[in-house]
């Protein structure tokens, strides 16, 4: 039988040094998830622990939050009180010049919301613990199409419509389209006022407005309100990746996907199932987003405007830093192009085809269906680059923390 | 045959130490027990398996389905039992069978969640069920002491130390491609985007160290399984391995999997081994006690070490060689054996003939190995790049070696109208299943038949599907991963090669 070699001094040292080394990680491994959170909280990584690399990903985090989605949410903000003033202006002294102001103030908000699409960024817990979602703050700001029958049913039925039955009713009778349905109208302003003021449900519709104006102004507080440092600070759960021990590939990661998922949805939803190319039903102009009042086209165009904002972390030409810094840093190429110009052009590319169309969507639906559709494919080579090739270079589905790679 | 086959290799049967099987099955079994609760409490069971309204299967095994309700929930929480059972070594035969089988069924459910490690998990806990694990160190044999042995012939041990070399090698292979090497892909990628990693995050977008890591990434796995056979440097290839797993896990979202390895790989520890460590934490105590003995008068540290092999050793403050500990403990085994010699083959070293079920123990894990040396070089097999096309791609061992993304959309074509519509798959597939499927050819072709039975109405059939498959590969540009005019509807999955993917250069 074999017996066992004397072992030298050396290797026992070593062999017991593993022994205590493992025992340690095991024991470090175990307890890091609670302490990494608390020590997140007490001090924010310094500097140069995540620093170090010659592209500093905190900096586009802190300006992407700071410099672009804040200022975005507060024109919304400042948008939304606007539309609310309007309303009360409209409900003091109904008239039609008042209709119009109203209208007018809508459009702003409707395309300063569209800018900020891509910041739905799931749902995190705030310094309390409460959980927060930004889809259902998003739902309840626009959700559409709205449920027409809904509202009329409320005004029909409710004996008084105020901000707190608004707020408790669902995504689909309240926001920026439930507001659309009720201020724009093929009629005509002339008779859209007297459906405010004349007959049993005159004044009742008339509430619904202003309460849904109410109701929207409150929600965009909020949202801010979740951004903001006296809030429930998302800016800087988002800026240091706290949900991810201070890694701020979870964060870049977050936005990305969520770019290229609202991305997707939009292409597919205001172009895609209007124009037909989503099913069989052939072409069907009903589908487009705000056809009553007719800035489809405008609404969209905030998207790609703000698509644009967020991938270039504020302009393409200005020195803030953003994905296409970021991807030029990692030398990302397309086809012997950096990538982020081929981007920068292709989202050029889909505005130009869509500021040709000069008529509501809906209209140049049947109208001029080739240039819609131009649009559409457009559109989608932009979604490719983003899902295919920003991803790639960006290592972001590898990192994206909702199950295990290998 | 067998009789040759063993005969030609009496090393293998040689009885050594059980020790180091009691200590695999002890970590192995926690670890599975840690990794199933894991699994319970992050939600996955839910959001993988119950929600989404399709499965991607597995090629001859589309007839397994998630059980509905609460049945799936049952399996995960018999799966952790049985995991707790083989840590316990309680029932083990029954319990490591049970594993096996459930375990393995959880996994077959959707290809979506393919991992290497989930697979060389069911490779092993079948192994598993062959050996001897549960015959010293557990409650099978506290309960039952015949079963009670000190001793096992080597192969038992050695079988799975082939099954973790198998890994490593086949893992090393699959790094000897052009990207790996010569690129530093996709390493590079992912490495740029940790540079906040702990002290040499600095480093990270520098490409030579993307080179440095993918080099002794391959390295490291083509040498490792025998540097942790060969005694001399085996300390120092385990601290390699801790470290190397440890930044692994830091690095990459791969849950267990380094944990697991870290756990595995004990198995090329002899019991020599670990005598010899205790002995030196003894010896360490043993002169802390001696300079401190005046303030604590008495025995320090009245240890009393069992080991596996029934030899008791009482740590007291005499030092005891390393050799003094080795010879007790194994003419202790011997002294076990030889007492019991016909109670089990596997203690019966004195026979120089196998028993019957010996030899078919054997011959059945031959049979196992050898089909695991030819499934990793399947992708021989099929024309293009394995990591383009796909063809040959799981159960190869082929970790960490592709970045791929990719964006796909479905052309429906009604053959009777002419019609034409696309379908976004991300509403029909949830977001990880939708990115699995972007650019992995076998899960196109599945979900286009899907798409086929799903949208077949009274009035329409024949439906054609084309699919629009852009992927981005290794910071490649993204190009055409399947031609857009072969109407997938009309192709059969099978394991020929797919004519329609198109070539990637």
């Amino acid at each position: 039988m074999k017996r066992s070699l004397p072992l030298t001094t050396r290797s026992m040292i070593t062999f017991s040094l593993i022994g205590l080394i493992y025992l340690l990680l095991a024991g470090c491994n175990s307890s890091a998830q609670p302490e990494v959170s608390e020590t997140q909280e007490a001090a924010p990584p310094t500097e140069e622990m995540v620093t170090g690399s010659g592209f500093d990903r905190h900096e586009l985090l802190a300006n992407m939050a700071d410099k672009v989605i804040v200022p975005l949410l507060e024109d919304f903000g400042e948008q939304a009180a606007a539309l609310e003033a309007a309303a009360h202006q409209f409900r003091d002294d109904p008239t039609e010049a008042n209709l119009e102001a109203v209208q007018q103030a809508w459009q702003q908000a409707a395309m300063g919301w569209n800018r900020l699409v891509f910041f739905e960024l799931g749902s995190f817990r705030n310094a309390n613990g409460d959980l927060v979602s930004f889809m259902e703050i998003y739902n309840k700001i626009d959700k559409w199409p709205t449920n027409v029958d809904f509202i009329e049913s409320l005004i029909a039925d409710q004996e008084t419509i105020d901000e707190p039955l608004i707020d408790s009713i669902g995504s689909t009778t309240k926001g920026l389209p439930a507001i659309e349905y009720l201020i724009f109208n093929p009629a005509g302003n002339a008779q859209l006022v007297s459906t405010f003021t004349d007959g049993p449900t005159g004044s009742k519709r008339m509430q619904y407005l202003v309460a849904a104006t109410e109701n929207l102004n409150n929600k965009a507080k909020e949202l801010l309100d979740i951004w903001a440092a006296e809030g429930d600070n998302y800016a800087g759960v988002f800026i240091n990746a706290e949900a991810d021990g201070g890694d701020p590939q979870a964060s870049i990661s977050l936005l990305v996907n969520q770019m290229a998922a609202s991305l997707e949805d939009i292409v597919k939803r205001k172009i895609g199932h209007p124009l037909g190319k989503t099913s069989q039903a052939g072409v069907r102009p009903e589908l487009v987003e705000a056809e009553l009042s007719g800035i489809s086209g405008q609404l969209l165009h905030s998207n790609f405007e703000g698509f644009a904002t967020v991938f270039n972390g504020g302009s393409e030409a200005g020195q803030q830093p953003g994905f296409d810094d970021y991807l030029d840093y990692v030398g990302a190429e397309y086809e012997g192009q950096p990538l982020s110009k081929v981007i920068n052009d292709q989202i050029k590319t889909t505005q130009a085809a869509l500021e040709a169309i000069d008529e509501p969507l809906h209209q140049a639906m049947e109208n001029q269906p080739d240039q819609v559709e131009l649009v559409y494919n457009e559109a989608r080579k932009l979604i490719v680059l983003i899902k295919a090739d920003m991803a790639n270079h960006l290592a972001v589905t590898m990192t994206f923390n909702d199950s295990d790679g290998d | 045959m067998a009789t040759k086959l063993t005969g030609r290799l009496p090393d293998l049967r040689q009885p050594v130490s059980i020790l180091p099987l009691v200590v695999f099955r002890v970590l192995f079994g926690l670890l599975m027990l840690a990794s199933t609760i894991r699994f319970m409490a992050n939600g996955w069971i839910e959001a993988f398996y119950l929600k989404p309204e399709f499965h991607f299967t597995y090629y001859g095994f589309s007839w397994v389905k998630p059980l509905p309700g609460v049945g799936l929930y049952l399996v995960f929480g018999l799966v952790a039992l049985a995991a707790l059972f083989i840590a316990l070594g309680f029932m083990y035969r029954a319990a490591i069978i049970a594993f096996f089988l459930l375990f393995t069924y959880t996994e077959l459910l959707d290809k979506t969640y393919y991992l290497n490690h989930y697979y060389f998990i069911s490779l092993l806990s079948f192994l598993l069920i062959f050996l001897p694990l549960h015959r010293s160190g557990s409650l099978d044999s506290w309960l039952w002491p015949a079963l009670k042995t000190g001793v096992v012939p080597r192969w038992t041990i050695f079988a799975i130390r082939v099954q973790l070399g198998l890994v490593y090698v086949f893992a090393g292979i699959a790094k000897l491609n052009g990207d790996w090497l010569f690129q530093a892909m996709p390493l590079k990628l992912w490495l740029a985007a940790q540079t906040g990693f702990p002290f040499i995050g600095f480093l990270f977008d520098h490409t030579w160290f993307a080179y440095l890591m993918s080099w002794s990434g391959a390295i490291y796995d083509l040498t490792i399984p025998f540097f942790l056979l060969w005694r001399k440097t085996r300390p120092a290839a385990y601290l390699t391995v801790i470290g190397f797993h440890l930044m692994t896990a830091k690095l990459f979202p791969i849950g267990m999997f380094p944990w697991i390895m870290i756990a595995c790989t004990t198995i090329f520890f002899s019991e020599q081994d670990y005598q010899a460590a205790i002995t030196f934490i003894r010896t360490i105590f043993h002169r802390l006690s001696v300079r401190v003995d005046h303030t604590l008068p008495g025995r320090l540290l009245p240890m009393k070490l069992t080991f596996a092999s029934g030899v008791e050793a009482s740590a007291g403050l005499s030092p005891i060689s390393p050799t003094k500990i080795s010879t007790l403990s194994l003419s202790t085994a011997t002294t076990s054996a030889s007492n019991r010699p016909s109670n089990s083959p596997n203690n019966n070293h004195h026979s120089p003939q196998p028993s019957r079920t010996e030899r078919l123990i054997l011959i059945l894990l031959s049979l196992f190995f050898i089909l695991q040396i030819l499934i990793p070089l399947r992708h021989w097999l099929y024309p293009g790049s394995v990591l383009w096309t796909e063809e040959g791609f799981r159960f190869s061992w082929r970790v960490m070696l592709v970045e791929k993304t990719g964006f796909t959309l479905f052309l429906v074509r009604d053959p009777n109208t002419g019609q034409e519509w696309t379908v976004y798959p991300r509403d029909y597939l949830t977001y990880q299943q939708e990115k699995q499927m972007s650019f992995q050819p076998d899960m196109i072709l599945e979900f286009a038949h899907y798409l086929e039975r799903r949208l077949a109405g009274p009035n329409q059939s024949d439906l054609e599907i084309r699919a629009e498959a852009y992927v981005s590969f290794n910071g490649r540009s993204s190009r055409l991963l399947i031609d857009p005019t072969v109407d997938l509807s009309q192709q059969q999955n099978s394991l020929l090669p797919k004519r329609w993917i198109l070539p990637i250069e």
